[in-house]
C-alpha cells in the first residue's frame, strides 16, 4: 500500500512538467526536428545532399551581410534597451503611481504593427515630420547650413531608426520585468543596510546587482527574441531588401523562403539554434554558479 | 530581527512619499514614449482631406514637410462610423480576437505555470538542457516555424480550425520561461520546509509557489497579452477562412491614403487594452492571493 | 541522508516520466496521422441545372406556391412562367401611361398584383423643381391590382417621408403589403396609399417571408419577427440571427414549404418534423439549408461549393420550393437554375482539382464554374492568396502558397501573374508544357511567337501560357506621335506637344507610379544581360528618360493642380484602370492628354475605339474618329523589342495530384468556346486571346450586334449612347500583324520591377540621379543574387 503510494507521489512531481511538454513536443520540438531533417535534403525533390546546404549557407555573401547586420543590431540594442529599462525600472519601483507609468510606457506594444509602421513612416519619412522639424531648427539659426533633409531609411541611417523604433517599442516590456526581479527583492535587507549607513552605490552594487542576476539573464534572451520579432515591423517599413546595414538574418530567411529555399532556412536554423543553446547554457552555467 | 523589521515599517511609511525627481523623469520618459502615439487619436477624427493635406509630401506630391495636426482641425466621426457601423465584420472579429487571447492566456496559465514550477522547484537530470531547449525553441524565428507547424496541424486536422492558432499559443515556451523567473525567487527551503510538514506537491504548488512567485506569472500574462492581442503572423497561415480571423488581420495594407480609418481601428483596439492593463493585472493579483489564503 | 536518496530516486523518476512523455506524446502523433484513413463515399448530392430565361432584362422574380413565377425588371413586361413552362406576359404600355422612367423596386403577388417604386420622366424644368422639392431621387409608386386596375400611389403616414425609397415589396399571405427602406419595414394600404411604420432596422431589408402570421424580414445581418396578428414585432430567432451574421458575403434568400403540400408530398420529411412544422429552406453562397421552424438547427443540404449557388459572380435573388424536393434559384444577372437530388453522384465529388492565382481573376473563375459543370465528379477548388482589404501582403500570400507546396500540397493549375515564374520553375514546382503544347503548334492555332516570348532562357523550355496579351500602344495627332521609336521618340513628342500646350497634363500621368506603369514593361526586358546580370547603361537611360518625361508632365501643372488631380481620382475609386463612361465635373481628365499611351486591353470594342479602353487614357468620346486623318497610332517601343504584356499566365504543377484534370483545364482555358465566351460577357477585360481564330471572331462584326455603346452621364444619371466605330479591313490587319510580331514577354511580379519602382521613385524626387539610381538597383539585386 505504502509503495504504491510513493510510487504515485514521485509521478506526481512529473504530472506538472508533462502536460506543457507534451504540447511543447508536439507543437515545438516534432517541428523542430523536421526543420534538422530538412536541412540535409534538398528542397524540391528532397533528396538527401548531407552538408551541402551548410555549405550553401557558409559561402553565402548575402549570409555574411545579414550575420553582421544581426549581430550589430544584438550589440547596440540589446545592452541598450536593458540598461535604459533597468534605470527607468530602478525609478519606478519605489513610486505608488509605477503602474500607470507602466501602462503608459506599455502602449506601443499594444498598436497594431500596421499603425506603428504608418506613425513611423510619417515621422521619419524624407518629407516626413522630423525632418520637417529639424528644418525649422535650422532655419531659425542662420549661421547652420541649409538642411536638405535626410533620407532615413535609405542611409546610414537606418539601423539608428531601426534601433530607436525597437527601444521605444520595448523599453516598457522590459521594466515590467525588471519590476517583477527587482520587486522580489527582499525589502529588508535593503532597508537595514540603509540603517547601517550604506550609500546608494553600495546598496545596488551589493544588494540589488547580486540578486538581479537571473533577471538579467531572463531579460536578455527576452530583448534578443524581441529583436527576432521586430523584424515584420522593420519589413513593413522597408521592404524585402532594404538599405545595407538593416538587412537581417530575418531578411535573408523570408527571402529564401519565397525562393523556396527551405533547405538553406533550416541549416541556418539549426546553426542559429545551436548557437543559441550554447550562449543560453553557458549563461545558466555562470548564473549557477554566481547563484551557488 | 524584530528590530528590523520595526525600522523597516518606519522607513517605509517614510518612503510613501513620492520622489518628485523620479516621478519627473519617469513622466517625461513615458511621454515621450506615448507621443507619436498621440497622433493617434487625433487622426481617427480627422477629415481624410485634412490628412492628404498634412501628408502630401510624404506621399510623394509636393515639396516641403509633413506637419500633423495632434487636434483636428475639422473633426469628423466618418472613420468611427464606418468601421461601428458600417462594417458588421468589425465585430466578429473584434469577438474573435477577444476569445483567441482568453483562451491563449487561460491555456497559457494552466500549462505554462506547472511547467514553470516543475523547472523551478524540482532538480532532475537534464533539466538545465531542457531549459535551454525551451529557451531555444521560444526564440526560434516563425518563419521557420511555419512549414512544419503547418505539417503538424495538417496531420492532426486543425488546419484552418481556431485551435490551430490557440495551440500552438498555449504550449508557447516563452511564458514558462517568465514564470520561471518568478518562481526561482521562491527560497526552496521554504518549499523544504512545507514538504517537511507533510504538504502535497499540488498543495506546495499552489499555496507556496503560486503567491510567493506571482509577479513572474503577472507579467508572462501581460506580455503574452501584448503578444497575442496584436498576432499577425500565424493566424495569417493558419486560418484560411475569414471569419475565423482576428481583428488584426482587418486592418488594410500600409496606405497613407486610409490613415484615418487606419487610426480610428487602432483606438478601438486599444482601449481595451487599457482596460487590461487597468484590471486585468488586479484581477490577477487578487486572485492568485485568494488562491494564497486558502491555505 | 534519507532526504537526498528520495531526492536522487526522484531524479531516476524524473528521467523516466520524460521518455514515457516523450513517447506518449509520439504515439500520439502517429494514432492522428493514421487516423486519417480512406472511406467509401457515400452516393448522393445535390446537382444544378441551368434554366433557360423567357427574355433578357429581368430583375426580379417572385416565386408563387403552385410552381410557378413572375419576372419583372425594368424596361421588360410581367412575365408569369407556369409551372409547366408556358410563358405569359402582360404587354401594358406603362411607360407612356405613367411617365415611368427608371424602374427600381418591385413585388409581385401570387394572383399577379403589381406595387414598384419608379423615377418619372420630365418634360419641363417646372415638373422637375416640383418632384425634387420632395428628394430629388426619391421614387414614386405604381400599383397594378390582380384585375389589372391600375393607379399612381400616393404614399403617406405619420412615419413615411417622401424622400424615403422603398427598395423592397412583399405580398403576404393574408394581402397586405409590406414594404422596407433603408432602416424601416412600412405596411402599405394599396388602396389609398396609407403607410405605416412597423419598426425599424439596421440595414435595407431584402428578403421577405411569411410563416403562419410571423413575417420574416431579413437584412444584412439579423433577421427580424413580426407578428402581423398582434401587429407586434416578437423576440428575436438566435438561430436565425446566428445564421444570418455568418452568411453576410451576398444576399440570404428564403422560402416556406407550404405545410399541407409538402406533408403530402413528402410524408417521409413530414414524418421526421412531426405533423404542424413548417419548414424553411436557406439558401446563400455558402449552400442550401434547411430549418425546421423555432427548432435549434440549421443543416445544409447543399454544399455551395458544388452547385450555382457558390458562384461569387451572382447573388441569388429568390428560392423557390418545387416538388420532390427541388429547388429553383434566381440570381442577379437573370439567371436562373434548378437545383435537383441525383443519387446517382457521389456525396462528394471523388476528384479534387485546385487552382491557384495570386489575385482573383473573373476569368479563371468563370472557366471553373464551367470545368465544374462538365465534371460533376470533380470538386473545383478555386483559391486566391489575396482577396479583399485587409492585412495580407503579397508577400504574405507567397509564404502562404510556398508553405503547401514544401508541404507537398501542390495546386493542379497555377495562375503565375505576379509570381515570379522563373523562380518556380527553377525549383521545379512547375511543369515543362512543350509537350502540351506540340499540338497547337503542329496546328498553328495560337500565336507561336508569343509562346516562344515565354520561353526561359536558362532552360530553353516554357512554363506557363499567357491566355491573353496586351499590346503597347501609342494614339495621339500625327504631328506629335507619327512613327514614333523608342524612349527618345516619346520623349520628342512630348516635348514638341508641350511646346503647343504650356499648360496641362501631357501624357496621363496623374502619379509617378502611372508613369511606371506605361514606361517599365516596354523596356524591363531589356535590362538583363544575357547572363542574367543587370544593364546597368540601359537602366540609367530608362531613368533619364523617366525624369525628363516627368519633368515635361509637370512643367504644366502646379503642384496644387496635381494634387486636386490626384484627389479627383482618388474619389472617384482608387482603381485608375477601372474608370470608365465617367465623365468628371471639374478638373483635368480625358480628352487633354495629347499624347496616348497605354496598353490595348480590349479589342472587343473594335480598335478604332480602342482608345476607349486604354489603360492610360480614358475618352468616352471617339476622340480619334473626330480627329480623323490627323490621328495615328502604332506599336508603342521603348528600349525592348516588340513587348507584349501577359495575363492570366497559366502552368501546371509538376507534382499536382491530378494532372489529367489539369491538363484538360489548361485545355478549356484554351478553347476557342472559353476565348470568346470571355469577350462576349464582357466583363472580362485584359487584352487579346493568344488564340488565333479568337481574335478574329471577336473581331468580327457579323457575331456582334451591337451599334452603340451605352454609358451614364456622371451629372444626371441620364444615358446616353455613342456610335460603335467599327475597325476597318486595314486596321484589322494591322491588329493581327501586330499580334504576329510580339515576341518579347513583359511579366510581371518580378523582383527587378518592383526594385525599380521604389528606386525610381526616389529619382523622380531628385533624391538621386539616374545613375546613382541604377547603381543603386544594382547593389540591391546583388544582395538578392548573393541569396
Amino acid at each position: 500500500m505504502k509503495g504504491k503510494w510513493r510510487f504515485r507521489w514521485m509521478n506526481r512531481r512529473l504530472l506538472f512538467l508533462l502536460p506543457g511538454f507534451a504540447g511543447v513536443m508536439v507543437f515545438y520540438l516534432l517541428p523542430f526536428l523536421e526543420v534538422v531533417r530538412r536541412s540535409f535534403l534538398r528542397s524540391g525533390n528532397r533528396a538527401f545532399v548531407g552538408m551541402d546546404n551548410y555549405n550553401a549557407v557558409f559561402h553565402n555573401a548575402a549570409f555574411v551581410l545579414a550575420v553582421r547586420n544581426t549581430a550589430v543590431y544584438m550589440a547596440v540594442g540589446v545592452p541598450l534597451l536593458m540598461v535604459i529599462s533597468l534605470l527607468l525600472a530602478m525609478l519606478l519601483r519605489n513610486l505608488t503611481t509605477k503602474r500607470k507609468f507602466v501602462s503608459a510606457m506599455l502602449l506601443p506594444m499594444a498598436v497594431p504593427a500596421a499603425v506603428m509602421v504608418l506613425v513611423l513612416r510619417i515621422l521619419i519619412d524624407r518629407q516626413g515630420a522630423v525632418n520637417g522639424m529639424l528644418a525649422g531648427i535650422t532655419e531659425h539659426f542662420a549661421s547652420l547650413p541649409v538642411f536638405e533633409g535626410i533620407d532615413y531609411l535609405n542611409s546610414g541611417w537606418a539601423i539608428v531608426i531601426v534601433l530607436c523604433s525597437f527601444l521605444w517599442k520595448n523599453t516598457g516590456y522590459m521594466v515590467i520585468l525588471w519590476l517583477a526581479g527587482l520587486s522580489a527583492l527582499p525589502k529588508e535587507v535593503e532597508e537595514a543596510a540603509r540603517v547601517d549607513g550604506a550609500n546608494k552605490w553600495q546598496n545596488w552594487h551589493y544588494i540589488i546587482r547580486p540578486g538581479l542576476s537571473g533577471t538579467t539573464f531572463t531579460i536578455g534572451m527576452l530583448s534578443v527574441l524581441q529583436i527576432f520579432k521586430s523584424y515584420r515591423e522593420v519589413w513593413m517599413v522597408a521592404g524585402s531588401y532594404p538599405q545595407e546595414n538593416i538587412y537581417f538574418l530575418q531578411h535573408l530567411l523570408q527571402n529564401w523562403y519565397l525562393k523556396l529555399e527551405f533547405d538553406r532556412m533550416a541549416a541556418l536554423t539549426v546553426l542559429l539554434s545551436l548557437v543559441l543553446l550554447v550562449v543560453c547554457l553557458c549563461l545558466q552555467k555562470r548564473l549557477e554558479q554566481n547563484g551557488g | 530581527m524584530d528590530v528590523a523589521q520595526i525600522i523597516s515599517v518606519k522607513i517605509k511609511k517614510k518612503k510613501k512619499k513620492n520622489s518628485w525627481l523620479a516621478t519627473g523623469i519617469c513622466f517625461l520618459m513615458a511621454f515621450i514614449i506615448c507621443l507619436p502615439l498621440l497622433m493617434i487619436p487625433g487622426g481617427a477624427f480627422m477629415d481624410p482631406a485634412e490628412i492628404r493635406q498634412m501628408l502630401s509630401p510624404v506621399l510623394g506630391a509636393g515639396n516641403g514637410y509633413a506637419i500633423w495636426h495632434f487636434i483636428p482641425i475639422y473633426p469628423t466621426i466618418e472613420h468611427f462610423y464606418r468601421l461601428l457601423i458600417g462594417s458588421p465584420a468589425f465585430y466578429k472579429l473584434f469577438w474573435n480576437t477577444v476569445g483567441m487571447t482568453g483562451a491563449i492566456l487561460a491555456g497559457q496559465l494552466i500549462v505554462g505555470l506547472p511547467s514553470a514550477w516543475a523547472f523551478a522547484a524540482f532538480k532532475f537530470r537534464g533539466r538545465d538542457f531542457l531549459f535551454g531547449l525551451y529557451v531555444v525553441l521560444m526564440l526560434l524565428p516563425f518563419q521557420v516555424m511555419l512549414l512544419p507547424q503547418y505539417i503538424v496541424l495538417q496531420k492532426l486536422d486543425l488546419y484552418s480550425n481556431p485551435a490551430a492558432v490557440i495551440l500552438p499559443a498555449v504550449f508557447s515556451t516563452f511564458p514558462v520561461f517568465i514564470m520561471y523567473r518568478g518562481f526561482t525567487q521562491i527560497d526552496l527551503e521554504v518549499l523544504e520546509a512545507a514538504r517537511l510538514d507533510g504538504a502535497g506537491e499540488l498543495q506546495i504548488f499552489l499555496y507556496v509557489g503560486l503567491p510567493l512567485g506571482q509577479m513572474g506569472t503577472r507579467a508572462a500574462m501581460v506580455l503574452s497579452f501584448l503578444e497575442y492581442w496584436n498576432l499577425v503572423e500565424q493566424p495569417m497561415a493558419f486560418l484560411e477562412e475569414q471569419k475565423d480571423w482576428p481583428l488584426s488581420l482587418y486592418l488594410p495594407q500600409l496606405d497613407i491614403s486610409q490613415a484615418g480609418f487606419a487610426f480610428a481601428v487602432s483606438v478601438v483596439v486599444l482601449i481595451p487594452a487599457l482596460f487590461v492593463f487597468a484590471l486585468g493585472q488586479d484581477a490577477l493579483e487578487e486572485g492568485i492571493t485568494y488562491i494564497g489564503t486558502k491555505k | 541522508m534519507k532526504f537526498r536518496e528520495r531526492l536522487r530516486g526522484k531524479r531516476e523518476n524524473v528521467k523516466h516520466g520524460i521518455w514515457r512523455a516523450v513517447c506518449a506524446a509520439a504515439c500520439a502523433m502517429i494514432l492522428s496521422a493514421c487516423g486519417s484513413k480512406e472511406e467509401e463515399i457515400p452516393m448522393g448530392r445535390y446537382a444544378d441545372r441551368e434554366v433557360k430565361m423567357p427574355g433578357a432584362g429581368f430583375e426580379y422574380m417572385h416565386s408563387c406556391p403552385d410552381g410557378s413565377y413572375y419576372l419583372f425588371g425594368n424596361d421588360v413586361d410581367l412575365t408569369h412562367v407556369a409551372a409547366d413552362g408556358t410563358v405569359s406576359s402582360d404587354k401594358w404600355d406603362w411607360e407612356n401611361n405613367a411617365n415611368i422612367h427608371v424602374k427600381f423596386s418591385y413585388g409581385v403577388s401570387n394572383g399577379g398584383a403589381v406595387i414598384f417604386g419608379y423615377t418619372p420622366m420630365f418634360y419641363s424644368d417646372e415638373e422637375y423643381e416640383a418632384y425634387a422639392a420632395e428628394g430629388d431621387s426619391r421614387y414614386l409608386y405604381y400599383y397594378v391590382s390582380e384585375e389589372g386596375d391600375r393607379h399612381p400611389l400616393e404614399l403617406y403616414g405619420p412615419d413615411y417621408r417622401k424622400a424615403t425609397n422603398l427598395e423592397e415589396f412583399a405580398f403576404a399571405p393574408d394581402g397586405r403589403v409590406y414594404a422596407a427602406s433603408a432602416s424601416c419595414v412600412y405596411r402599405i394600404n394599396v388602396e389609398s396609399g396609407e403607410t405605416e411604420s412597423l419598426f425599424t432596422t439596421q440595414s435595407q431589408v431584402r428578403e421577405f417571408a411569411f410563416v403562419g402570421d410571423t413575417m420574416l424580414a431579413l437584412d444584412k445581418d439579423k433577421v427580424y419577427l413580426y407578428d402581423m396578428a398582434g401587429e407586434k414585432p416578437l423576440e428575436d430567432n438566435s438561430v436565425l440571427n446566428e445564421f444570418a451574421a455568418s452568411h453576410q458575403s451576398g444576399r440570404i434568400v428564403l422560402a416556406v414549404a407550404d405545410q399541407a403540400s409538402d406533408a403530402a408530398d413528402n410524408q417521409a420529411a413530414a414524418a421526421v418534423d412531426g405533423d404542424n412544422s413548417t419548414v424553411l429552406y436557406l439558401a446563400c453562397r455558402t449552400g442550401l439549408y434547411r430549418y425546421v421552424w423555432d427548432g435549434s438547427v440549421i443543416e445544409q443540404i447543399a454544399d455551395g461549393q458544388m452547385i450555382a449557388l457558390g458562384d461569387s459572380q451572382y447573388n441569388p435573388y429568390a428560392l423557390q420550393i418545387l416538388d420532390n424536393e427541388q429547388f429553383r434559384v434566381y440570381f442577379s444577372g437573370n439567371y436562373m437554375v434548378e437545383m435537383y437530388y441525383d443519387e446517382t453522384l457521389p456525396a462528394r465529388p471523388s476528384k479534387e482539382l485546385t487552382v491557384y492565382s495570386l489575385e482573383e481573376n473573373g476569368r479563371v473563375r468563370y472557366a471553373g464554374r464551367l470545368f465544374q459543370k462538365e465534371h460533376p465528379d470533380v470538386l473545383v477548388k478555386y483559391e486566391t492568396g489575396m482577396d479583399g482589404d485587409n492585412a495580407v501582403s503579397r508577400e504574405d500570400a507567397l509564404k502562404n502558397l510556398n508553405t503547401r507546396i514544401l508541404a507537398g500540397e501542390v495546386p493542379d493549375v497555377i495562375i503565375l501573374d505576379d509570381i515570379d515564374m522563373e523562380q518556380y520553375a527553377d525549383k521545379g514546382i512547375l511543369r515543362e508544357l512543350d509537350d502540351f503544347l506540340a499540338p497547337y503548334e503542329e496546328e498553328g492555332i495560337l500565336y507561336q511567337n508569343i509562346l516562344e516570348g515565354m520561353r526561359m532562357t536558362e532552360k530553353n523550355k516554357i512554363y506557363g501560357v499567357p491566355m491573353t496579351v496586351e499590346l503597347p500602344l501609342y494614339l495621339g495627332e500625327k504631328k506629335y506621335v507619327n512613327d514614333m521609336q523608342g524612349l527618345d521618340g516619346i520623349i520628342a513628342g512630348a516635348e514638341l506637344a508641350r511646346e503647343e500646350h504650356p499648360e496641362g497634363p501631357l501624357i496621363d500621368t496623374p502619379f509617378q507610379e502611372n508613369l511606371f506603369n506605361i514606361i517599365i514593361p516596354i523596356c524591363l526586358p531589356a535590362w538583363s544581360k544575357e547572363d542574367g546580370s543587370l544593364d546597368t547603361e540601359s537602366l540609367t537611360k530608362f531613368y533619364q528618360a523617366a525624369v525628363r518625361l516627368w519633368e515635361l508632365d509637370s512643367e504644366g501643372l502646379s503642384e496644387e493642380e496635381r494634387l486636386k488631380w490626384q484627389q479627383n481620382l482618388e474619389d472617384e475609386g482608387s482603381d485608375l484602370t477601372n474608370i470608365m463612361f465617367v465623365q468628371y465635373e471639374d478638373y483635368y481628365n480625358i480628352g487633354e492628354t495629347w499624347i496616348a499611351l497605354g496598353y490595348l486591353k480590349n479589342a472587343w470594342y473594335g480598335i478604332t475605339n480602342l482608345h476607349t479602353r486604354m489603360e492610360n487614357y480614358r475618352d468616352d468620346y471617339s476622340y480619334y474618329k473626330e480627329l480623323e486623318d490627323e490621328a495615328v497610332y502604332g506599336r508603342m517601343t521603348g528600349q525592348a523589342g516588340n513587348v507584349y504584356r501577359a495575363r492570366t499566365i497559366t502552368g501546371l504543377c509538376e507534382q499536382a495530384p491530378e494532372p489529367d484534370l489539369g491538363e484538360e483545364f489548361m485545355e478549356l482555358l484554351l478553347s476557342d468556346g472559353m476565348m470568346q465566351k470571355w469577350w462576349l460577357e464582357g466583363q472580362f477585360d485584359g487584352g487579346i486571346p493568344i488564340r488565333k481564330e479568337s481574335v478574329a471572331s471577336i473581331l468580327d462584326i457579323n457575331n456582334h450586334a451591337f451599334a452603340e455603346i451605352k454609358g451614364w452621364n456622371a451629372n444626371d444619371i441620364s444615358q446616353m449612347y455613342k456610335e460603335i466605330f467599327w475597325p476597318t479591313e486595314e486596321e484589322l490587319q494591322w491588329l493581327f500583324d501586330t499580334m504576329e510580331e510580339s515576341n518579347c514577354c513583359y511579366r510581371t511580379g518580378t523582383l527587378l520591377e518592383e526594385t525599380v519602382r521604389e528606386v525610381g521613385f526616389r529619382v523622380l524626387e531628385g533624391e538621386l540621379t539616374p545613375e546613382e539610381g541604377a547603381k543603386e538597383v544594382e547593389r540591391k539585386m546583388a544582395i538578392s543574387m548573393d541569396e
